[in-house]
C-alpha cells in the first residue's frame, strides 16, 4: 500500500490536485448516482446526494485511512447518505401525503383527458409506485445488499466489503432480498 | 412443477440466477398457463424498472457541477483565512463609527438647542412652572390609591 498507484493518486488529491480529483469523479460518478437512486428510486435526487458524497470524499479524503479501497470507501459514503436521505425522506412522507390528498382530484381529471396515452402512463406509474414500495419495505441490511448487486452490478466480494460482512451473509442476504421482493410484489399486485 | 413452485422461482428467472433446464421447465408451464404467465409478465415489467432506472452513461454535467461546487467552497474558505484583519477591523470600525454617531447627536443638540435667555422666555418659564405647580400635578397629589382609599373609609 505504500506507493501503491492509489495512494499516490490519493496522496495528489490531498495536495490540492483538482484534476485527479476530477479524474476520479469521472471514474466512479456513474456507479455512485446508480447506488443513490437504487435507494432513492428518484433521479434528481439521487444526483443531489452523489454531489454531496463527492464533496464529502474531496474533503474526507485526508481520513482516509487507506485500509480498503478507495472504491468501497467511496460506495460506503453513498450508501450512508442515501439511506439518511430515504430516512429524511420518511419523516416527510405524511405531508406529501396530504399534498396528494388534495392533489388527487386535479390529476384524476388529467387522466380522464388524455386518454389512451394517459392511461398507459398511469399504469407504468402505477407499477413503478408498486416496485419502490416493495423495495423501501425490504429490511436495511437486504435493501443494501440487493441494491448493490443489482443497480451497482457488484460482485458478492465487493458487496461483501463495502458492507464489512463475510460472503455467505451476502448470499443469504441477496437471496432472502429477491424471495422477499417477489412475495412482497405479488402481495401489492393483488391489491 | 406446480404453479406455486414455478410462481416461487419467477424472480430468479428475471434475475438470471436458474440453469437452463430449470428455465426450460418455466416456460414450458407459461406457454400452458395464463395465471402463471401473467404474474410473470408483471414481475419482468418491475424488473426492467430496476434496469430503465440505471444510468450508464458518463455525465460530464455532473462532473463540472461538482468541480465548480468545490471551487466555490475553497474559495469562500480562502476568504475567510486571508482575511483575519478583516474579522478584527469590521467590530472596531462598527464601534468607532457609533461613536462617532453619538458624538455628532450631542454636538448638533447643543448647537441647535433653544436656549431661554431673553425676558420673555424668562416670562413663559415662570407661567410654566406656575401652571405645572398649581393645575398640572394635582393628579401627582392626587393619585388613584388615595381616592380609592378615602372612599373606602368614607
Amino acid at each position: 500500500m505504500e506507493n501503491s498507484p492509489e495512494k499516490l493518486i490519493i496522496d495528489k488529491i490531498i495536495g490540492g490536485d483538482r484534476q485527479t480529483f476530477r479524474e476520479i469523479t469521472e471514474r466512479y460518478h456513474t456507479m455512485v448516482i446508480n447506488t443513490c437512486i437504487g435507494f432513492l428510486h428518484n433521479r434528481q435526487d439521487a444526483e443531489d446526494i452523489a454531489q454531496e458524497v463527492f464533496i464529502e470524499v474531496y474533503h474526507s479524503l485526508k481520513h482516509f485511512r487507506q485500509e480498503s479501497k478507495l472504491s468501497t470507501w467511496i460506495y460506503r459514503i453513498a450508501v450512508n447518505k442515501s439511506l439518511n436521505q430515504v430516512r429524511k425522506n420518511k419523516r416527510w412522507r405524511w405531508i406529501q401525503n396530504i399534498e396528494d390528498v388534495f392533489a388527487k382530484g386535479t390529476h384524476d381529471t388529467a387522466v380522464g383527458n388524455d386518454g389512451y396515452s394517459a392511461d398507459r402512463n398511469l399504469e407504468s406509474r402505477q407499477q413503478e409506485a408498486v416496485f419502490h414500495s416493495a423495495m423501501n419495505s425490504m429490511p436495511e441490511n437486504q435493501r443494501i445488499a440487493f441494491t448493490l448487486n443489482k443497480y451497482d452490478e457488484l460482485s458478492y466480494k465487493e458487496i461483501a466489503e463495502i458492507m464489512s460482512v463475510s460472503l455467505s451473509s451476502v448470499e443469504s442476504l441477496i437471496h432472502r432480498a429477491k424471495i422477499n421482493l417477489q412475495k412482497k410484489l405479488i402481495h401489492l399486485y393483488e391489491k | 412443477m406446480s404453479c406455486n413452485e414455478i410462481r416461487e422461482k419467477l424472480v430468479f428467472l428475471n434475475a438470471g440466477d436458474l440453469t437452463s433446464e430449470e428455465e426450460k421447465q418455466i416456460f414450458t408451464h407459461l406457454d400452458n398457463c395464463d395465471g402463471c404467465r401473467s404474474l410473470s409478465e408483471k414481475l419482468t415489467a418491475s424488473w426492467m424498472i430496476m434496469e430503465n432506472e440505471k444510468i450508464n452513461y458518463n455525465d460530464v454535467v455532473f462532473v463540472n457541477r461538482i468541480m465548480q461546487r468545490i471551487e466555490a467552497q475553497e474559495l469562500k474558505h480562502k476568504n475567510k483565512i486571508s482575511s483575519p484583519s478583516i474579522r478584527i477591523l469590521r467590530p472596531v470600525a462598527v464601534s468607532l463609527l457609533s461613536a462617532a454617531a453619538i458624538f455628532t447627536g450631542i454636538i448638533l443638540g447643543e448647537k441647535f438647542s433653544v436656549q431661554f435667555t431673553s425676558p420673555e422666555d424668562q416670562r413663559y418659564l415662570e407661567i410654566e412652572a406656575f401652571a405645572n405647580e398649581y393645575f398640572l400635578d394635582e393628579l401627582e397629589e392626587e393619585n388613584i390609591e388615595t381616592i380609592l382609599f378615602t372612599q373606602n373609609t368614607e
